[in-house]
């Protein structure tokens, strides 16, 4: 079944574009034009997630989270938004907001955030303490990785970077989601930062093994595991 | 390079008021010396003449013995000290008199004469004024005033001239002192905005004091130019910012169509190309973000989410985060912070600001090893040095570094928009720090900011 998505978005150029976007990869997609027909449609909680301008004509972006999340409707939401500096993003983060993307954005890294939120356990919060994705295992406790049984040896930064992949397995993780998610850089520093990370642990994951588990997408970013 | 004291404007102008003052000085006791002096030559002469006049009336009525008589009663009677009376025979012998001789160069009908001449009995000439008049029987008669009062009055204006002029010196030096430092504080006060719109506070003016004098007019006109100034770059970064902003949206639409075609072929050499336009587009949407960050930055916005935060993990982390990349490019980078230095900043600018220098490092530094980041505290600023040990710039090219949109090396082509250093150099202007740029010892490049340090 697929999944349904919410757009609120006044602006009809960029309403479009996502809605077009997201229909193109199998999502069933509504559009609401303005806060108030937004939250009318978005407090029935049949959604599996929303995609929620913060200005909008009627009623603000954020009052509509404001009054969703008063409501007890637990959708997760991606805020977008012009204002895309660091502090507009922490307010939207703090007041609700599942995650936070700064208009104008690539569809890529769009499409890879919302299917992050999809795929999040929804209220799955017990502890884990092994992370798998195929014949690669992590244990979280004694800090151990095996591939195949045989151990490999990660420095901490390593380690973390891994992990985050592990937690995201087979999910187009994009390079700015890497950087909030292991180093908590809220910018992209425009340098292959990131790629030089990915291939050193690349190297030290996949090389002796017939199967790559750390994958390239072009244009996107990475995936671990689901090779094509 | 500092010029001599003597060239200072200050002093010099302080030096002419002292002398403009002197002057007036010297000018005032002349005139008062002068306009003394006659009044006690007139005096003089008016004796001389009555004494004559006197003189000329007895030897008219009493004839010569008369005169002769009258003249010794008037050398006994010492009521004059500095009376001089000679009667001379129409022989031209002296008769009587208190002159030793009757000098050679006197006339019979002078006017007024002055001329130093020996008195009776006396030691030295002196300085006296004299009339002569011829009686009718061929005697000549000479009456004078020895000008004693005269040669005092020129002592005591010697003495007072002095006296006036060390008074006067240290007078003026005060007043001149003292008009340095009114001169000094005005201009300082100039001075003081100039330096802080050159550090890029743009809103900085000229502090007035409502007094409508020049300085004040001068303040007033100053401000009104930097007001013109202030709205005409306010509107430049407007034009920019929208140019950045309004660039964005065809970017990221350019950047989802090419994501989309690379979704659709399978073509080995359409998906390079595609793959590569998108990396273009990625670096030109990066591009206008630093210029609307720059632009943000430059309005002081964010200065509310200034958060307290210790130095030392933050450079670690940086460390952490460039290491791998600048091991590929040959460079270690070592982190030199002592625990408990703590900035009241904004961390995420902070950070962006140190990656940028980071980044100009990686890509400028060619030929060195190692990049150092530090933190050193200086009285109430914190020092936060990225120094690499690369070629370094060149001196006459420092200024030129920090400036938008300008690379170090002419020749190189490539993606290395200046952009960083600027929006490095925005954001320490926003921490009301100063980003500096300078020669490392004994080569290589240190880009040092120095923020005021956290205060309790």
């Amino acid at each position: 079944m697929s999944q349904k998505i919410l757009v609120v978005e006044d602006d009809p150029t960029t309403a479009d574009f996502i809605v077009k976007s997201l229909t193109g990869e199998g999502f069933v997609v509504d559009h609401a034009a303005d806060g108030r027909d937004g939250l009318f449609h978005a407090t029935d909680g049949s959604y599996d997630a929303i995609i929620l301008d913060r200005m909008l004509p009627g009623m603000d972006g954020m009052a509509v989270l404001a009054a969703l999340r008063a409501a007890k409707v637990a959708t997760p939401v991606i805020i977008l938004s012009n204002l895309g500096a660091v502090d507009a993003r922490v307010e939207g983060l703090t007041s609700g907001a599942n995650d936070y993307l700064p208009k104008p954005f690539a569809f890529s890294e769009l499409l890879a955030r919302l299917k992050l939120l999809l795929a999040k356990p929804s209220g799955g919060t017990q502890v884990e303490t092994m992370l798998v994705c195929e014949d690669l295992e992590m244990n979280l406790l004694s800090r151990r990785v095996t591939r195949a049984g045989r151990r490999i040896e990660l420095q901490p930064r390593e380690f973390r970077l891994l992990e985050y992949l592990l937690r995201h397995k087979e999910q187009v993780v994009t390079r700015t989601m890497m950087l909030e998610g292991v180093w908590e850089y809220h910018f992209d520093p425009g340098t292959n930062v990131v790629d030089v990370h990915v291939s050193r642990l690349r190297r030290k994951v996949d090389d002796g093994f017939d199967k790559p588990l750390v994958h390239t997408i072009r244009g996107a970013g990475y995936m671990l595991g689901k090779a094509d | 390079m500092r010029r001599g004291f003597f060239q200072s404007t200050t002093v010099r102008l302080a030096l002419a008021l002292l002398l403009a003052q002197v002057a007036a000085l010297a000018l005032g006791l002349t005139v008062i010396h002068r306009f003394t002096e006659a009044t006690i030559l007139a005096d003089a002469r008016t004796a001389a003449e009555v004494a004559r006049d006197d003189f000329s009336e007895e030897y008219r009525q009493e004839g010569e013995a008369g005169l002769v008589r009258a003249i010794r009663d008037r050398i006994a009677a010492r009521d004059d000290q500095n009376f001089v009376v000679l009667l001379k025979g129409p022989g031209g012998a002296p008769i009587v008199g208190n002159l030793k001789q009757w000098p050679a160069t006197v006339g019979d009908a002078e006017r007024w004469r002055r001329i130093s001449l020996f008195r009776e009995g006396g030691l030295v000439a002196e300085e006296m004024g004299l009339v002569t008049v011829r009686l009718p029987e061929g005697h000549v008669l000479l009456t004078g005033e020895v000008l004693e009062a005269q040669a005092q009055l020129a002592k005591a204006s010697q003495a007072a001239f002095l006296y006036a002029l060390a008074a006067g010196i240290l007078i003026a030096s005060i007043v001149a002192a003292l008009a340095a430092w009114i001169l000094s504080r005005r201009v300082n006060a100039f001075a003081r905005a100039a330096s802080a719109i050159a550090a890029g506070k743009l809103d900085a003016r000229v502090e007035r004091d409502e007094t409508g004098d020049a300085f004040d007019r001068l303040g007033t006109s100053i401000n009104a130019m930097l007001d013109r100034i202030e709205a005409l770059v306010g509107e430049l970064r407007m034009v920019t910012d929208s140019m950045a902003h309004d660039l964005r949206s065809p970017v990221s639409r350019m950047k989802a169509t090419l994501e989309q075609a690379l979704g659709r072929t399978r073509d080995e050499q359409a998906t390079g190309a595609l793959a590569a336009a998108i990396d273009e587009a990625d670096g030109l949407h990066r591009l206008l973000d630093t210029a609307l960050e720059i632009s943000r930055a430059e309005a002081g916005i964010g200065r509310d989410q200034f958060a307290r935060f210790a130095l030392a993990p933050l450079l670690e982390d940086l460390a952490e985060v460039y290491g791998p990349l600048a091991e590929d490019e040959g460079f270690a980078i070592t982190v030199d912070a002592p625990a408990g230095l703590v900035v009241m900043a904004h961390r995420e600018m902070l950070l962006r600001a140190l990656s940028n220098l980071i980044d100009n490092a990686l890509k400028y530094a060619a030929g060195g090893a190692t990049i150092r980041l530090s933190a050193t505290r200086s009285g109430a600023e914190v020092a936060l040095s990225v120094t690499d040990d690369g070629p370094g710039i060149p001196e006459d090219r420092i200024g030129e570094a920090a400036k938008r949109f300008v690379r170090l090396d002419p020749a190189r082509g490539g993606s290395g928009a200046g952009l960083g250093l600027s929006l490095a150099q925005t954001i320490a202007h926003m921490h009301d720090g100063t980003m500096t740029i300078g020669r490392a010892d004994p080569h290589g490049m240190v880009v040092t900011f120095r923020l005021p340090i956290a205060s309790d």
